[in-house]
């Protein structure tokens, strides 16, 4: 049948690729950003408190910016419900506070700038990161403020020229540390842990010292690990009554969390996009777009199939008269249609990984307003696993329905004797 | 002619009422697309009211009180801020710059910004507010808006800085949008302006052309003010840090690629006073396009040109295909052209005009919808005016590109039907 016709199968099969592919990409961009993936292998089981906000009580003033340690003391630490509640640094905002951060080694010439973060032992503990030498610093050493550092294997060769470094002292804008263990590099798609080098928050005093709206507001964003995703309402309920006390002890500013925090790993991509809007709102809106794009190639199609149609009138009514029902031959078109869309499936596929990895700076780059060079790495089960081959499929057969249900139920509607007379 | 295809298309109602749905949608879509592309490009043709070749941002970083070579000057030294003004004057003395000068939050480009209302009777009007020293004029090429050179500004602030105190009687530079805004149908030089609470006269100096925030939107209030040397003397190493930058432009006819990485090595070491050290030094191109990568405007016209791309081919895909089969449920009619007497090409512009006019037909539809986006400001007037002119502007740039992509897309069919031979075409018959 696709040999039949050499030129229709090949315009109708670039035709649903090139569709497919633009849906695809979005997909997966958003599968790359959500689904669960070392490092970050529990995002489904994760609430993220990015930001807090301090409103003075005069109404005079607000503040909009990271936490600081006292309140993640106060309103996170203490919290029963979730399995670990950890912090890192937001990268702009350590930028803000410290410029450039530089790391070289000892007496050494070359410095190598840094994307760093600073963070507590929990993060250790709460993202999976494979370790090529040492480990994550532990409790006792942040708690002590003693400067230890984790690397990435691609800084620990830049400084060191290998990979086997633990206890090795490095300088990190001139402070001495000591290296605690290396990992494996960390894709920028990560964006909750990645850096260059981590150490711990306490060890720097730009950090703890936070001074802006009564110490409310800081460098620090909180992770918070639920045990099962459906304790989310249970931490959310604990969360709030944390804050309550804590503004009790405030004087002339409060804490409220704002624009809907904590978010899930899903809800923080969408307000990445576009804080203000819920969500929701922002998955119907971004369907919306999906749909429009798939509308344009469906019409396409569908035109395609409906002039084909005309010319296989004919074979359709001859098929009748020998007796073939109708829903036999809508399934019988049906199914060589898919067969086409599958095989134009296949090609979007092929074609959205291109895109993917041909734009990956631009579709998955993080959105710094640091000037950081980043490393969007992919590997290759970010792309190639069971949800995405679902998604596709999924959107093939919809193009599919769509593109050839209406001129088939339209062709088979004629009549015998007319069908057979358009010969 | 236009009456014979009406009647062809009228005939094929069927099929062409799909390719009519079709144009519609994507005349619509592109339409919407190929607005943002002319607000770019209209945007992009007006003057920035700045110019930035051969102009570098000096990045400094300092010390923080954990670093082993921090010094501690105590509260009220004056000391960092000494400090700060050395470093501007060491790298006035390097031989190849024509110019340094220093600023809060006052580069072109710069992320961040501070505003405040100001207000002239009953008008007021969000200025944003840039601190500069007089070489900022020279520098970026600030001109007044009478025309003139910019070293008349810089003059106009240079004389203030030593006389002027800056409790009561404030001194100012407006741009010429906050002139109009504030003052229309006047001069504003030599005016008064008052701050948020009246508690502030500003005496207007000169009047600058227009400047923009950057390259594709529209000019945007500004109000310059002196640096106050004095305030600087009382602020700490971190404070100065922040607040302040440091720019300088090149000597004119010298433009050399790696200056900047020249610029870091040599003064590295000059550079490193009190706790400030040079960091880095960027060309303000470079500051321009991360400014544009962080605000999302490089991707944003990398995914809208992705987005017209795709709906173009397929577009093509449509035309194409569609007059594939067309044409050859056509031979006959095809043939019969041929065969009293239509020459080759005469059935190809046949073709052609044929989907000219679906073009047309789904093109009134898709216009009134698009007058509605318009109407209704689905698109954005934020940088540029919602006229007329821009929606002719819009309408014949979506047409003309249309008009290409069929004329690709009928080309090759009705090519290969106009080469049957009339004999083999009527024998369909």
């Amino acid at each position: 049948m696709l040999k039949q016709n050499r030129f229709f199968s090949a315009v109708y099969i670039i035709g649903t690729g090139l569709a497919i592919s633009m849906v695809m990409v979005l997909a997966i961009v958003f599968h790359i950003r959500t689904a669960n993936m070392a490092p970050e292998a529990d995002r489904d089981r994760m609430l993220l408190v990015p930001r807090a906000a301090a409103i003075s009580k005069n109404e005079q003033g607000m503040f909009n910016s990271n936490l600081s340690p006292k309140t993640v003391k106060e309103c996170f630490y203490t919290l029963k419900t979730p399995e670990l509640v950890a912090v890192g640094t937001n990268p702009d905002n350590l930028n803000y506070l410290l410029g450039d951060i530089y790391a070289k080694l000892p007496g050494g010439t070359d410095q190598y700038k840094s994307m760093v973060m600073c963070t507590d032992a929990n993060f250790w503990k709460m993202f999976h990161f494979r370790f090529i030498d040492g480990n994550g610093y532990p409790e006792e050493d942040f708690q002590s403020g003693m400067r230890k550092v984790v690397l990435t294997e691609t800084m620990a060769r830049k400084i060191f020229g290998k990979t086997t470094v633990a206890g090795m002292p490095v300088l990190v804008n001139e402070v001495e540390y000591r290296v605690s263990g290396v990992v494996k590099d960390v894709s920028s798609v990560m964006s909750l842990v990645y850096a260059d080098i981590w150490i711990p928050y306490t060890t720097l005093s730009s950090v703890t010292e936070s001074s802006n709206a009564e110490n409310i507001v800081g460098a620090l964003q909180v992770y918070i690990l639920a045990r099962k995703a459906d304790d989310f309402p249970i931490i959310r309920k604990e969360m709030e009554q944390k804050r309550l006390l804590y503004n009790t002890s405030l004087k002339e500013y409060q804490y409220e969390f704002r624009d809907g925090i904590p978010y899930t790993q899903k809800e923080a991509v969408l307000r990445n996009m576009d804080y203000r809007e819920e969500p929701k709102v922002l998955i119907w809106k971004y369907s919306l777009i999906g749909l429009i794009f798939l509308l344009v190639p469906a019409v396409n199609l569908t035109g395609l199939t409906s002039s084909r149609m005309r010319k296989r009138i004919s074979e359709l009514g001859v098929r009748k008269a020998f007796g073939a029902n109708r829903s036999t031959l809508i399934n019988q078109v049906l199914i060589e249609n898919l067969l086409l869309t599958f095989i134009g499936g296949i090609f979007g596929l092929l074609i959205s990984y291109t895109l993917i990895l041909g734009l990956k700076g631009l579709l998955l780059g993080p959105a710094y307003y640091t000037d950081m060079s980043v490393n969007v790495t992919l590997a290759p089960e970010m792309l190639i696993n069971a949800p995405v081959f679902a998604y596709a499929f999924t959107v093939c057969i919809i193009l599919n329905l769509f593109s050839a249900f209406v001129p088939v139920w339209k062709a088979t509607r004629v009549s015998i004797v007319e069908a057979i007379n358009d010969k | 002619m236009i009456r014979h295809l009406i009647k062809i298309i009228w005939n094929q109602r069927s099929g062409n009422g799909w390719i009519i749905l079709e144009l519609f949608l994507v005349f619509v879509l592109l339409w919407y697309i190929v607005d943002f592309f002319t607000v770019l490009g209209v945007t992009a043709s007006t003057p920035n009211g700045f110019e930035i070749q051969n102009t570098y941002l000096v990045k400094l970083s300092v010390r923080q009180p954990d670093n082993p070579k921090y010094i501690n000057y105590g509260e009220e030294s004056e000391e960092p801020g000494k400090n700060f003004y050395r470093i501007v004057d060491r790298i006035r003395q390097h031989p190849d710059i024509e110019e340094v000068g220093y600023g809060k939050w006052s580069y072109p480009y710069c992320p961040s910004s501070m505003s405040s209302s100001y207000n002239k009777d009953s008008l007021r009007l969000q200025c944003q507010i840039l601190e500069v020293s007089p070489e900022y004029f020279t520098i970026f090429r600030v001109k007044p808006e009478k025309g003139g050179s910019s070293q008349k500004l810089a003059e106009s602030f240079a004389n203030l800085s030593a006389a002027s105190s800056y409790e009561k009687n404030r001194q100012a530079i407006i741009t010429q949008t906050v002139e109009e805004k504030l003052f229309p149908n006047t001069q504003a030089t030599g005016k008064v302006l008052l701050n948020k609470d009246d508690s502030l006269q500003i005496k207007i100096l000169a009047v600058t052309t227009v400047m923009k925030p950057y390259d594709y939107t529209r000019p945007a209030a500004y109000i310059l003010f002196p640096v106050n040397k004095a305030e600087t003397y009382k602020m700490n190493d971190q404070d100065i840090w922040s607040y302040f930058e440091i720019y300088f432009r090149t000597k004119s006819g010298f433009s050399e690629k790696d200056f900047a990485q020249k610029f870091k090595q040599e003064m590295k070491g000059q550079l490193e006073i009190g706790n400030f050290f040079l960091a880095d030094v960027k060309p303000l191109e470079a500051v321009r396009d991360n400014y544009l990568k962080n605000r999302g405007i490089t991707s944003g016209i990398q995914y809208r040109i992705g987005f017209s791309v795709f709906f173009l081919i397929n577009i093509f895909l449509a035309v194409i295909g569609t007059f594939w089969f067309r044409i050859e449920q056509r031979q006959s009619e095809i043939g019969l052209r041929l065969a009293v007497g239509s020459s080759k090409r005469n059935i190809r512009s046949i073709m052609f005009m044929e989907s000219l006019l679906l073009l047309l037909i789904a093109a009134i539809p898709a216009l009134l919808v698009c007058i509605n986006l318009q109407k209704f400001e689905f698109i954005s007037s934020e940088d540029l005016d919602l006229t007329v002119w821009r929606f002719l502007g819009n309408t014949f740039i979506t047409g003309g590109l249309l008009v290409l992509v069929i004329m690709f897309g009928t080309w090759y069919p009705s090519f290969r039907a106009s080469k049957v031979s009339p004999a083999d075409a009527l024998h369909y018959e």
